[in-house]
């Protein structure tokens, strides 16, 4: 019997996008291509729910960002930092009225910030196998393993 | 390799991109200064009106805008270093020129998100001119 999807471990399923390994003989080296990642809709609809569409579309240009963006530390859009920062904005509970700003760092991180309404600072940064978190008002600052555990566990330390 | 140290009367400057920067919610990003090996440049060697245009030649890039240039003194950024609480860090900034930018200057202290937080209210910003 084929099993339902959501039996299979993360680990087994297909990649948001796929690699693929090219060859170039006439220079000896080979090098990758990556595709754009094929857009989950439910994601879509969230991350503009929840960052409104100035949100969404600031992701959209940080993925046209070009290698190098940052003299030599600048790195392409990390998709699973994407992929975590989604599933944050599933679990996190943010303040009434309140967008987060979406922002790309130059590992390819994408990071979230936000206030609640007396001013206290939040803050998560989605990388692909770590979440640093920040929230100025507990003094919690640190960094959880980007996993499905770690991103509840940041979201209840930003969760108002 | 020992790199002079700006005194702390100096002013240096930060270029804002629209990575580090949301202009609706006006709100800059903590990466802007967290980590080691932060980018400043002097405004003791280049004039600000002529950091706008060195910076659209160099760190403008396709789909990555300037925004802003946060400006702050080697003193204050000092300051803050050694006020924060709970890890005080002793801040310097080293001259660092580069063939780009002969005023190019690092502050090379692994600075934290906390700490970064602390310096972004007091720069100085400056819109596009």
């Amino acid at each position: 019997m084929t099993p339902a999807i959501a039996d299979i471990p993360d680990t087994y399923r297909p990649s948001p996008y796929y690699v693929q390994r090219v060859s170039d003989f006439t220079a000896g080296s080979t090098f990758l291509v990556t595709s754009q990642p094929n857009f989950d809709a439910k994601d879509v609809f969230l991350v503009a729910g929840k960052l409104g569409y100035h949100g969404f579309q600031r992701i959209e240009t940080f993925r046209d960002y070009m290698p190098d963006w940052d003299f030599n530390r600048g790195q392409p859009m990390s998709e699973l930092a994407y992929r975590w920062m989604c599933e944050f904005l599933k679990c996190v509970e943010l303040p009434a009225g309140k967008r987060p700003s979406v922002f790309l760092a130059s590992s390819g991180n994408l990071e979230l910030a936000w206030e609640d309404n007396i001013g206290s600072k939040y803050q998560a940064e989605f990388g692909p196998s770590a979440i640093e978190f920040f929230r100025d008002n507990t003094g919690a600052e640190g960094i959880a393993e980007a996993s499905d555990a770690g991103v509840r566990e940041v979201a209840q330390i930003l969760s108002v | 390799m020992n790199r002079p140290i700006c005194p702390p009367e100096e002013n240096v400057v930060r270029a804002i991109c629209s990575d580090h920067y949301d202009s609706e919610e006006e709100r800059i990003s903590a990466s802007l200064f967290k980590g080691k090996d932060t980018s400043v440049s002097r405004l003791l060697l280049i004039s600000l009106e002529d950091h706008w245009d060195l910076f659209r030649h160099n760190v403008q890039k396709p789909h990555r805008r300037l925004e802003l240039i946060g400006e702050i003194s080697v003193g204050r950024l000092q300051e803050i270093g050694r006020a924060y609480e709970p890890a005080p860090m002793e801040l310097t900034v080293e001259q660092a020129p580069e063939d780009w930018n002969r005023a190019h200057a690092v502050i090379p202290q692994n600075i934290t998100r906390g700490l970064a937080n602390k310096i972004l209210p007091a720069l100085k910003l400056h819109k596009p001119i």
